[in-house]
């Protein structure tokens, strides 16, 4: 903010001059010490930026370097290239001037993040209602979003869920609001706006807090890849994370690196009226992990044991979940919608399939576990089995390799099925 | 729109209903001592005392979004008396107390101009089959903690918004100052947070109904087993 000062022969103009200052400074200071709810109730701003994302989903943008910390930190922590992060030289909407915007790639529609510092106390004020009628302010807020020309009419406040994923490895969600776009409703298009804390980690040169806000079009309904199968009262669905799959696969051959991975995952659910414990639910994933060790081990597989575990990677399995965890995105780790279990059993196969031989390759094979949401009935968590492909197995392509894998799924899977038809 | 600031309006509330009804009958001997459950209550200050006739002037009783609420909700009409006044909460009260099952519900409510009444009336209606479900009030406290009835009755309000009102509607749930949650609230009276509020509203607004068949009852229980450790992640 810019303010000129006369200067003048007289003491009152002085004086008034510099009342006039000190109060355009404490109108700026105050700007800037409270949370600001002005973006999705710009009704024409967000127009024309809605317009301008949906019309042309796929504009031709060039791309700058980091420059502030926060930029680096979210760059360094996501380890995202320029191609997957786009990070835009100016602001694609004066609403955002001042914002630092990331345009995401993906595969249909298009997805813009934009964030700048704020204070922390912002957020404690807002919270405890301090600056004012906070209520009436938010609720006026989402009412006005609500009656924008482009917006679909459902507007509120924010879930956790719809929280930048990028921001998640600086930032924590604190609150926000958003608003459907468009004609349909449930909508392919929304914008969100709000308030995150900052990792600690980067509080020395951060102000503690971060301003949000993203908008996204032409998104793709979820479509789970799971097949589900009834047994009794469980449901088991099964998830052949393809998609995990192929981006690691793609990572490691561009590398040269003789690994590939074939997963599966088996989360189980139960229609039931009476409530189980967290510990019979735990007894119950460990005795599915067990059963599938022991398939394994039918097909020559032989169970590394704590200590040869420790002894190839430096880590017992305790230790590996603890530094799985410890390396979640920061705003993934408060409130964690998954928790993996301590139990991971490790198994190793040298002698077959043919892609073994001579030591030239090896199979792997992982189980983990995703504990179940305390007092959730019918959630009894998931069970996972990671296949590991390494050296001329990994680089094999053969049918014979590759039915060999799908055989272990399928007794994986038999097991699982087994399992609860006992229960 | 004020929201009511009081320490406990559901009792100031029923101490006036109390009053007045005691001048007519002998039976609500114990004014002051009701419990009930409401929309919001903030702050711990106390409420001005206000006049409050034993009428419905918004005429709740005749509404056609009401009453198709209420018959969602397997709630019988005759079972239910709404009195509004100024300065009065969204507030259920049974008009039986302890362990006792009450047939007969009393829903007070504030009134005053701009109030969009439907989205909290679901909520207190939603409260009547929390209460029937679980037996008495008292019982129902027993089970539940007040965080998990009051988002529970958020999530009934979205099945019943979802039946009776287009999903446009449901900013008249979102956008209701009534029904904003708060961020530093006592477990006690907890009502969960805006963002918690929303989840459970919208749980319910989207609820697959192959999971509860037309029953609201199960919709009530499915809650407190399976949605409600969802929406508590939401914030």
């Amino acid at each position: 903010m810019q303010t000129s000062i006369k200067t003048s022969s007289s003491n009152s103009s002085r004086c008034a001059a510099v009342s006039c200052f000190i109060g355009m400074l404490a109108i700026f200071v105050s700007a800037h010490a409270a949370v600001r709810l002005d973006k999705l109730n710009a009704c024409a701003e967000m127009s024309s930026l809605f317009q301008s994302l949906a019309n042309s989903p796929a504009a031709p943008i060039s791309c700058r370097s980091p420059l502030t910390y926060l930029e680096r930190a979210v760059f360094e922590r996501t380890k995202v290239t320029a191609s997957q992060a786009c990070l835009l030289p100016d602001a694609p909407s004066s609403l955002l001037t001042g914002f630092s915007c990331i345009r995401m790639a993906v595969q249909e529609g298009s997805e813009i993040t934009c964030f700048r510092a704020a204070e922390s106390a912002d957020i404690a004020g807002y919270k405890t209602n301090s600056g004012g009628d906070y209520i009436s302010l938010s609720n006026k807020y989402v009412t006005q979003a609500g009656k924008c020309s482009d917006s679909n009419g459902d507007s509120s406040s924010a879930v956790r869920t719809m929280f930048p994923p990028i921001l998640a490895f600086i930032s924590d969600f604190e609150f926000g609001f958003v608003s459907g776009l468009g004609r349909h409703n449930p909508s392919d298009a929304f914008a969100i706006h709000g308030y995150g804390s900052v990792d600690p980690s980067l509080a020395k040169r951060s102000s503690g807090a971060i301003e949000f806000f993203s908008i996204v079009t032409g998104a793709q309904l979820y479509k789970s890849a799971e097949v589900t199968r009834r047994i009794g009262e469980w449901s088991v669905a099964v998830d052949d994370d393809i998609t995990m799959d192929e981006a690691f696969n793609s990572l490691a051959k561009r590398n040269g690196a003789p690994l590939r991975i074939d997963s599966t995952s088996f989360t189980l659910t139960r229609q039931t009226s009476s409530d189980e414990s967290h510990s019979t639910k735990l007894t119950l994933l460990k005795g599915i992990q067990r059963k599938i060790s022991e398939a394994l081990e039918d097909e020559g597989f032989s169970a590394m044991s704590e200590t040869d575990l420790a002894k190839k990677t430096g880590k017992t399995s305790g230790q590996i979940v603890d530094e799985i965890s410890r390396n979640a995105a920061f705003g993934m780790r408060r409130n964690p919608f998954v928790k993996l279990s301590r139990a991971i059993t490790a198994l190793i196969n040298e002698e077959h399939p043919p892609c073994t031989k001579n030591h030239a390759g090896a199979m792997a094979a992982y189980l983990f576990a995703i504990e179940p949401v305390p007092e959730k009935r019918s959630d009894y968590g998931k069970v996972a089995l990671m296949l590991l492909a390494m050296g001329a197995c990994g680089r094999s392509e053969s049918t014979a390799t590759r039915s060999y894998e799908r055989g272990l799924v399928e007794g994986a899977t038999d097991s699982v099925y087994q399992t609860l038809e006992q229960r | 729109m004020k929201l009511i600031k009081a320490l406990s309006p559901c009792k100031v509330a029923t101490v006036l209903l109390g009053t007045l009804s005691l001048a007519h009958t002998a039976a609500l001997t114990q004014v002051g001592l009701v419990d009930c459950l409401n929309v919001v209550e903030v702050g711990q200050s106390r409420a001005r005392l206000v006049a409050c006739g034993d009428t419905d002037p918004a005429h709740l009783a005749n509404d056609s979004q009401v009453q198709r609420a209420m018959a969602s909700l397997g709630i019988s009409p005759s079972s239910v008396t709404f009195k509004g006044c100024e300065g009065a909460a969204f507030a259920t009260i049974p008009d039986v107390l302890g362990t006792r099952t009450s047939a007969h519900y009393t829903i007070t409510y504030p009134v005053a101009s701009g109030t969009n009444y439907f989205a909290p009336i679901a909520h207190e209606l939603a409260h009547i089959l929390q209460i029937e479900a679980a037996g008495t009030l008292q019982k129902l406290r027993k089970a539940y903690v007040s965080k998990k009835i009051e988002l529970g009755a958020d999530f009934l309000a979205g099945l019943v918004l979802a039946e009776v009102l287009t999903r446009r509607g449901v900013n008249q749930f979102q956008a209701n100052p009534e029904i904003y949650g708060l961020y530093r609230e006592l477990d006690t009276n907890a009502h969960g947070t805006p963002a918690e509020r929303t989840a459970a509203f919208r749980f319910g607004v989207y609820l697959d109904p192959s999971k509860i068949g037309s029953s609201m009852r199960l919709a009530n229980e499915y809650f407190y087993a399976d949605i409600y450790q969802d929406v508590l992640k939401q914030q």
